[in-house]
């Protein structure tokens, strides 16, 4: 293993355990599906998240399979983000932390990189905040418990937790110098679960507390397939375009209910069905070391189905992006002009409302990133600001900076 | 970009740049958790907590508890005096044949060497006078330092300690009568029935109360006393005898002797020739008596209990009744099987200790104090038992047995005495008393998924 490759390594080893640690993420991702956490890779989100026509051998994108024909080395691409976001609701704020869970794929060339072979890991959504009310209740008077109730304070402490996240295997297979397939089958795992615990503590708020505690939780463990299929051109000049569709289908649903104290768990199985995403996207160079490209996404979640509660909140989902790069050169003595810049915007409307109103998220970002010594991989940063919900509209408003890491090491293994 | 294009070597920054990225990745904190995001629609909303008050009893009882590896005769105690329902007499047998023999060759024995013959009676001291201001450090309910009418008599047939608790014997002759009280008691016998018992041997003495005394029972150390209860007797070190003594006073000016002789009682017993009944039923109320120990059993009718609930607490409320006496005592729920206890009218501590569960307890508790103070509950967490009960985890026919604090379950009041020790009556309202009934108070929440 090279030296870059192995930096790589650790670097998705400290990624993954840096996860685990991770704390909290925004409110908005309390409720429904999730918040969505899929990332490719740092370049793509320096730009603003456009790559599905992206294709590159040396810092190869996953964010679209078709772009990985050409590949001549084996490739390890490793990617996390860690996010900063300030909450603010008309009467609080908050500041969290979270360090999403990393994605890691694999490309690995045959046939001379006309085919690419590839598997990985990525998080799909999660979900992970946690929320500590004030409670009130009535219960009998120790001091006089045959006489009218008193007020018991406590608090109410909903943690919502789990991450969806697909392995997906597959392939490409370039046709010509100007068109190339993809396929992936993904393996769809995740879990989304709410602890909901109330500790009420004695009326004076002495003695023994939590006086009274109540806490349930509820699971559900999902389980999928599903499969995308991609595809990208080159029809004219130096203009790449690339499309991808993932078809609509079905996440079986294994719900269960605990209450802590109460002996057994109480189980239900059920089926989601998750509409057909569609992404469409294009790049061009537009002067000298700058090329520019765009995306759109849609995700139709209003035809979501199979657990009402998601369903009566969920509407057609969309993200647009656009930006431009200057790609990385090499000139001697060229310092930081040889850089990568990249720079994008995106605009998204999340698969739910919040406060009946949708959610709104616009971000901005840039970026740079360098290639290791050897052309044996590329190390890519990405740093973003974004805004998502409205106060007026959705009673909570965020502020996000997002810090994007990715890795990718190259690897000649024949 | 391709991989073919020629470029210059870089520096080591891609190592350096990821552990500084990292390094900032690890760094970042959150603000602990707050209101904010709350009221996002979630699938999961708990029920709200409920109380329920269950006062019916699916099966109730009182059982009498004896020590098996100690005989009645062999407390600690005697008791004496009158206090409510309650009297007690002192019974006593001295062999004091073998006095002769501890006297030198030659040694008259008669009315003028025996210069007097005492019985003396140490007092415990939950019964001495304390000043107000130390009244909740002692016992408020036990009658504090009374004055005493100690009438001796002997008895017309030899003394069996295996009748008693029982009626008080047949007498003979009355040979004493004297007013007393204090930490010691010292009640002069005469000299010439001590010579009688000395060439005949006697039968025993009855201490009875007297008119003129004040009421209450007192608790005097008897010959059975341990170490462990020294403490209980002012100004007693160990070693000392602390049982009802008898004191001869020798003087034999010829011979040159002037000595005291102590004889132990070869047996004493306290009569309890009257006792109270007990409650008629739980709806009378509740009785945890100590010395002569009777302890309630009983458990709640848990029908009218929803299914899928969670028991947040569960309290076994008991009003005080203003009637009961006694000394500080802890009192203890214990898990025991019914079978244990049914249509038994006595078992032993140690059958209770071998199947007992502790449920809850309740160290030290100080009735006096508390009817002092004005407050009537004492209360009971069984939140694990009724919980366990619900689901099935625990053995149907169990019953909760609420006894003192026994050397077992955890809740002993000190190393200085057990139940069997002090005389006491801790009394509880019944479930007939209008305004304060005892009740299981059960404070339950409905599994929000109990219906799946």
């Amino acid at each position: 293993m090279s030296a870059c490759a192995r930096v790589a390594a650790v670097a998705a080893l400290s990624l993954l355990l840096g996860a685990a640690a991770a704390p909290a993420q925004s409110p908005f991702a309390q409720t429904n599906i999730g918040q969505d956490l899929r990332v490719s890779d740092a370049r793509i989100e320096g730009r603003g998240g456009w790559g599905v026509a992206e294709s590159d051998t040396l810092s190869p994108s996953f964010h679209n399979v078709a772009g990985l024909p050409g590949l001549r080395h084996v490739a390890i691409s490793v990617c996390g983000f860690a996010a900063l976001t300030a909450s603010e609701t008309a009467t609080s704020s908050r500041n969290s932390s979270r360090v999403a869970t990393p994605s890691v794929r694999l490309g690995l060339p045959l046939d001379g990189g006309r085919a690419v072979v590839t598997a990985g890991f990525r998080a799909l959504r999660g979900t992970q905040y946690t929320t500590v009310t004030p409670l009130e209740t009535l219960l009998p008077d120790p001091a006089d418990p045959l006489g009218d109730p008193v007020i018991f304070h406590g608090t109410e402490t909903l943690v919502r937790e789990g991450t969806q996240f697909e392995v997906p295997l597959g392939g490409a297979y370039r046709v010509n110098d100007r068109l190339s397939f993809g396929a992936t089958l993904n393996l769809v795992r995740g879990v989304v679960r709410e602890r909901l615990r109330d500790d009420i503590g004695t009326p004076d708020g002495t003695g023994d507390s939590p006086y009274v505690a109540i806490s349930e939780v509820l699971t559900d463990d999902i389980s999928g397939l599903s499969t995308t299929w991609s595809v990208q051109a080159s029809p004219w000049r130096q203009l790449r375009v690339g499309a991808s569709v993932t078809p609509g289908h079905g996440w079986d649903m294994t719900r269960t209910r605990d209450m802590l104290g109460l002996p057994g768990t109480r189980t239900q199985l059920y089926e989601v069905r998750l509409p057909a995403t569609w992404s469409l996207g294009a790049q061009t160079p537009v002067r000298g070391r700058w090329r520019a490209g765009f995306e759109y996404e849609s995700q139709p979640f209003g035809g979501f189905e199979g657990n009402d509660a998601w369903a009566a909140e969920m509407v057609d989902a969309w993200r647009w992006s656009a930006g431009v790069e200057r790609v990385e050169q090499w000139r001697r003595h060229g310092g930081w002009r040889n850089l990568p810049l990249r720079l994008g915007v995106m605009r998204q409307r999340w698969p739910y409302r919040v406060g009946g109103s949708d959610v709104l998220e616009t971000r901005i970002a840039a970026g740079t990133g360098l290639t290791f010594r050897d052309q044996s991989g590329h190390l890519d940063v990405a740093l973003s600001y974004g805004w998502t919900g409205e106060r007026q509209d959705n009673g909570l408003a965020d502020r996000t900076w997002r810090l994007t890491v990715s890795l990718a090491g190259l690897e000649r293994w024949w | 970009m391709s991989q073919s294009t020629p470029r210059a070597p870089q520096p080591r920054l891609p190592a350096a740049a990821a552990c500084a990225l990292l390094a900032v990745l690890a760094g970042c904190t959150s603000d602990v958790a707050n209101p904010v995001g709350a009221g996002l629609p979630g699938e999961l909303q708990l029920n709200t907590p409920q109380t329920l008050f269950v006062g019916a009893m699916s099966v109730s009882g009182q059982v009498a508890v004896k020590d098996e590896s100690r005989s009645y005769d062999h407390n600690e105690l005697l008791y004496f005096g009158v206090q409510g329902s309650e009297a007690s007499s002192i019974l006593a047998r001295y062999d004091v044949t073998t006095l002769p023999d501890s006297l030198p060759a030659g040694s008259v024995l008669n009315e003028t060497t025996v210069t007097s013959v005492k019985l003396r009676l140490f007092r415990t001291e939950a019964y001495a006078a304390v000043p107000d201001s130390l009244l909740d450090e002692v016992h408020p309910l036990l009658p504090q330092n009374p004055q005493k009418v100690f009438e001796t008599y002997t008895l017309a047939a030899p003394l069996d300690a295996a009748l008693y608790p029982g009626p008080e014997p047949a007498t003979e002759a009355q040979i004493g009568s004297q007013t007393g009280s204090g930490a010691s008691v010292f009640l002069d016998l005469p000299v010439a029935q001590f010579l009688s018992w000395v060439t005949a041997g006697m039968n025993g003495l009855l201490i009875r109360e007297g008119s003129g005394s004040q009421p209450g029972l007192v608790g005097y150390a008897a010959v059975d006393m341990t170490s462990s209860g020294y403490q209980e007797i002012d100004r007693v070190g160990a070693g000392t005898t602390v049982g009802p003594v008898l004191t001869v006073a020798y003087r034999d000016a010829a011979a040159e002797l002037d000595t005291a002789f102590v004889f132990e009682p070869v047996a004493d017993v306290s009569t309890f020739h009257a006792l109270a009944a007990p409650p008629s039923g739980l709806a009378a109320g509740f009785e945890v008596q100590t010395h002569l120990r009777r302890y309630p059993y009983f458990f709640p009718d848990l029908d009218g209990l929803p299914d899928d609930i969670l028991i947040n607490r569960a309290v076994l409320r008991l009003a005080i009744d203003a009637n009961s006496f006694g000394p500080v005592e802890s009192l203890v729920l214990h898990e025991v099987p019914l079978s244990l206890l049914a249509d038994r009218d006595t078992v032993t501590v140690q059958e209770i200790e071998a199947v007992a569960v502790t449920s809850a307890g309740i160290l030290a508790v100080d009735l006096g104090q508390m009817i002092f103070d004005e407050e009537t509950w004492v209360g009971f967490d069984v939140t694990g038992t009724m919980q366990r009960a619900l689901n099935g985890a625990l053995a149907p026919d169990t019953v909760l047995l609420l006894t003192a604090g026994e050397d077992f379950g955890g809740y002993r009041v000190s190393g200085n005495y057990t139940p069997d020790f002090y005389f006491g009556r801790m009394l509880f309202l019944g479930t007939a008393h209008p305004a304060q009934p005892p009740h299981f108070e059960i404070t339950f929440t409905p599994f929000s998924g109990g219906g799946l």
